[in-house]
């Protein structure tokens, strides 16, 4: 029964996998039918005197069929807009950091492919008659915002990770206890990085920002005032002025966040 | 208006071995020889529709035989009325016994 038992170990990592995709309610005795139709399917098998790989192989080939059967579940079975609602709600709750990255990699994601879509369209297709509707006219620009937006992402997600790192250094001082001068050491090398990324960040924050503006201004007849801001060396100072916020808040926060620190 | 059911002859299959008394999953698959993954969303979809109902065995029974307990698939009212259309589309149903080398009665 060994041999069955290894078996039925590697297909239940298979049904674990795929039960992944039915809806929440109905998991716990979806698995168990599966388990049990496998068991029997497992003992009978041995009974019969097959054992080794043959009998891995078949089980695993079995249980293959649990992801299709865990996408009809899905299909035929569709979880309440509830249970959806409080399974995203849980995980934003149990780790909020992890879910906001996973936000903004989705939103940089999204930028990215709008970014790229559209520079590909102003190459491929007749640049001059393209050019108006697009929202970023110059390839440099487009890269440039591409780069910038991409660090303020991951800015954004360390920045939000941060409490995890105070977490950290206070179980490095208890546990192996690591000095203070280098947690400094530590803290302001990552503390130039946070900056570095605030600093891109900024800088995009900034353009889109007046970029913004701009329209806004000429929307409402404005034309002189956006004109002015377009062309006023003024982008930079703000630009900088933000570049320089971003790092000063990010730091705020992570010192609020560090007085929270508690360990068990 | 009744929703369009599409009956295909893995379903048809399907309805006919459960309504000669095969119960659970894995034995449709050994009597017809139609993979895990076609016969058990095939069964999802004919619950769904009520042509199929499930329950699970007697936990008790099975616990007194040392094993789980497995859950079993009949034929529902709906499913009977679709089956009596199969068999009229495909004569050659009645033959699927022969047809796939399976044991047309059940465990």
């Amino acid at each position: 029964m060994g041999g069955s038992s290894r078996a039925l170990q590697v297909c239940d990592v298979v049904l674990r996998v795929a039960g992944v995709l039915v809806p929440r309610g109905r998991r716990a005795e979806w698995l168990r039918e599966w388990r049990a139709e496998l068991w029997h399917e497992a003992t009978r098998r041995a009974a019969a005197g097959d054992a080794g790989v043959g009998l891995l192989l078949h089980l695993v080939g079995r249980s293959l069929g649990g992801l299709p059967d865990a996408l009809a579940m899905r299909r035929f079975h569709p979880a309440p807009a509830q249970e959806d609602f409080g399974c995203a709600l849980s995980v934003v709750l149990r780790s909020p950091g992890a879910a906001g990255a996973g936000v903004f990699l989705i939103g940089t994601a999204a930028a990215v492919d709008t970014v790229l879509l559209n520079v590909m369209s102003f190459a491929a297709l007749a640049p001059e008659q393209v050019r108006p509707y697009l929202p970023f006219v110059r390839g440099l620009t487009a890269t440039l915002v591409v780069l910038l937006a991409t660090t303020a992402c991951i800015a954004a997600a360390v920045a939000v990770g941060w409490s995890d790192a105070a977490r950290r250094e206070e179980a490095l001082r208890r546990t192996i206890g690591v000095s203070d001068a280098r947690l400094r050491r530590q803290r302001a090398l990552e503390g130039m990085i946070i900056a570095l990324l605030g600093c891109a960040g900024g800088a995009w924050a900034a353009s889109a920002l007046l970029g913004r503006l701009e329209a806004w201004l000429s929307a409402r007849g404005l034309t002189a005032a956006a004109a002015q801001l377009h062309a006023a060396p003024g982008v930079t100072p703000v630009a900088l002025a933000l570049a320089v916020a971003m790092p000063v808040l990010l730091a705020a926060a992570a010192a609020l966040r560090r007085k929270r620190v508690v360990l068990d | 208006m009744a929703p369009r059911v599409t009956l295909t002859y893995t379903t048809a299959l399907i309805l006919d071995v459960l309504a000669r008394g095969h119960r659970y999953g894995f034995e449709i698959m050994d009597v017809t020889g139609l993979p895990s993954g076609t016969v058990y969303p095939a069964l999802r979809r004919l619950e769904s529709l009520g042509q199929v109902a499930s329950h699970w065995e007697e936990e008790a029974a099975a616990t007194r035989e040392g094993r789980p307990a497995r859950r079993y698939y009949t034929l529902a009212g709906a499913g009977e009325r679709v089956l009596a259309e199969a068999r009229r589309r495909f004569p050659a149903l009645g033959r699927w016994d022969a047809a796939f080398g399976g044991d047309a009665s059940p465990a």
